[in-house]
């Protein structure tokens, strides 16, 4: 082991000796559709209007917010001057809620859902300096995975038959997949190797339908499943730091 | 070198995009939806299904077409439907999109079997202590079909069952006469009269 190791750092010496460690974190906004997500979320919205509809019903329960932007995390270093190769770990979060009470001839029909979707990408990454020190494109691809909170408390008038309900339950679904993404960054040098900037990115996730044990995530109901599409837009906030070996 | 990573940067970036917009073209089929009002209840039970609920994200919904369960149709998004018999039947609604695509949902409605009717009389109209009594329950009925059994309590510890039955009482008073009937349908209902006879020394205290 030991002197595998060594052959190694022996192999790499040449290229890593004077080479340019980078590291760098941000922030990122994600944009996503989560087709299948907002589908179930558009049919409980409708189920919520409906109950809400009706003049016998009194309390206010909020519609879902469509599952879109997400909020997220980013820390990688790469190595190498004009083409650098490094890994990096992405992190991403998406919530909705919502939480209120119905009263039905005096009986309280309490409503509480919440979906929370969270993304761990690792990843292998590849920056290619257009413009040194200012300009660079990447790509990075490995694995990601994802864990759905599902959360589900929801009464309504016992008179009415509704042909379909969101299930009443609390689990983690979770799923893992291939993930990649190319990105651009401009960064503004501020000296001493450090560098803010901004950047801009496309991910693709194929993380197909979640499971919680051998259950799909299929909260529709219509035995097809929901898939975490986790594509799409992301932009980003950036720090660099900058460390010549 | 240069060159060339920026090219496979680029491809690979295309690719992405292209394969992470794939979805955004494809066409969404309807979400069918619907209420029952009210999803249970006696027959002869008038159900409204209201299928307005139903949306389409990309589209607009042009059919509803229902299935009652028992043998009926609907068209419409709001239908109202009589079910004239207890029974579990199952309600679905296929909706259709302006692109020709469609869901389904099903649903339930529990109608519960009317109660039967139960009647009777007895002849004499006085009776006197010892005297045969007919007691006739033939007049009864069931909406859901035949009545299967007859059960009497005569009020004095005795019962018996039939449509038709003869009773005598050897003390004179007011007797609770219970008659209780079952249709085939499991149906069960209960019917008391009091029986006044005559002489004696009486028995029942109301």
């Amino acid at each position: 082991m030991v002197k595998k190791t060594t052959l190694v750092v022996l192999l790499l010496s040449p290229w890593v000796l004077g080479a340019t460690l980078t590291v760098d974190s941000g922030a990122q906004l994600s944009l996503v559709s989560l087709t299948d997500l907002n589908e179930f979320i558009s049919l409980v919205n409708q189920v919520i209007a409906a109950v809400e509809d009706r003049p016998d019903v009194e309390g206010e329960v909020s519609p879902l917010a469509p599952l879109r932007n997400g909020v997220g995390l980013v820390l990688g270093e790469a190595l190498g001057d004009g083409i650098a190769f490094g890994a990096r770990v992405a992190l991403g979060s998406w919530e909705s809620a919502t939480t209120g009470v119905w009263t039905y001839e005096g009986v309280e029909c309490p409503v509480s859902l919440s979906l929370r979707a969270e993304l761990l990408a690792v990843e292998g990454q590849l920056r290619f300096e257009v413009v040194p020190g200012l300009l660079s494109l990447g790509m990075a691809a490995g694995w990601g995975m994802v864990n759905l909170d599902y959360s589900c408390s929801f009464e309504t008038p016992p008179d009415w038959g509704l042909a379909w309900q969101p299930q009443l339950m609390e689990t983690t679904f979770r799923a893992t997949g291939p993930v990649g993404e190319v990105s651009a960054r401009v960064l503004l040098p501020v000296g001493f190797g450090l560098s803010f900037g901004v950047e801009a990115g496309f991910r693709l996730a194929d993380l197909g339908v979640p499971r919680a044990g051998d259950t799909p995530l299929d909260l529709d109901g219509n035995g097809e499943g929901e898939k975490l599409e986790l594509t799409g837009l992301w932009l980003g906030i950036c720090v660099k730091l900058a460390f010549a070996l | 070198m240069k060159w060339k990573t920026l090219a496979l940067i680029g491809a690979v970036s295309l690719a992405l995009f292209l394969t992470g917009c794939m979805d955004k073209f494809q066409m969404k089929p309807p979400e069918a939806l619907f209420a029952l009002r009210p999803a249970e209840g006696t027959a002869p039970l008038t159900v409204t299904c209201d299928g307005s609920l139903s949306f389409d994200e990309d589209g607009k919904i042009v059919e509803y077409i229902w299935d009652f369960g028992d043998g009926s149709r609907g068209l419409g998004p709001i239908v109202s439907h009589t079910y004239e018999t207890g029974g579990t039947y199952r309600v679905v609604l296929e909706v259709f999109d302006d692109q020709g695509l469609s869901d389904r949902r099903e649903t339930q409605v529990r109608v519960d079997f009317p109660p039967p009717v139960p009647r009777f009389s007895y002849t004499p109209w006085r009776p006197g202590t010892g005297e045969p009594i007919r007691f006739d329950a033939t007049a009864s009925e069931s909406p859901n079909g035949d009545i299967v059994e007859y059960r009497w309590s005569f009020g004095d510890g005795e019962w018996d069952t039939g449509a038709v039955v003869e009773h005598r009482y050897w003390y004179g008073g007011g007797y609770p006469v219970t008659l209780t009937v079952i249709d085939d349908a499991g149906q069960q209902a209960t019917l008391t009269q009091v029986v006044e006879i005559q002489g004696g020394p009486g028995c029942y205290t109301p």
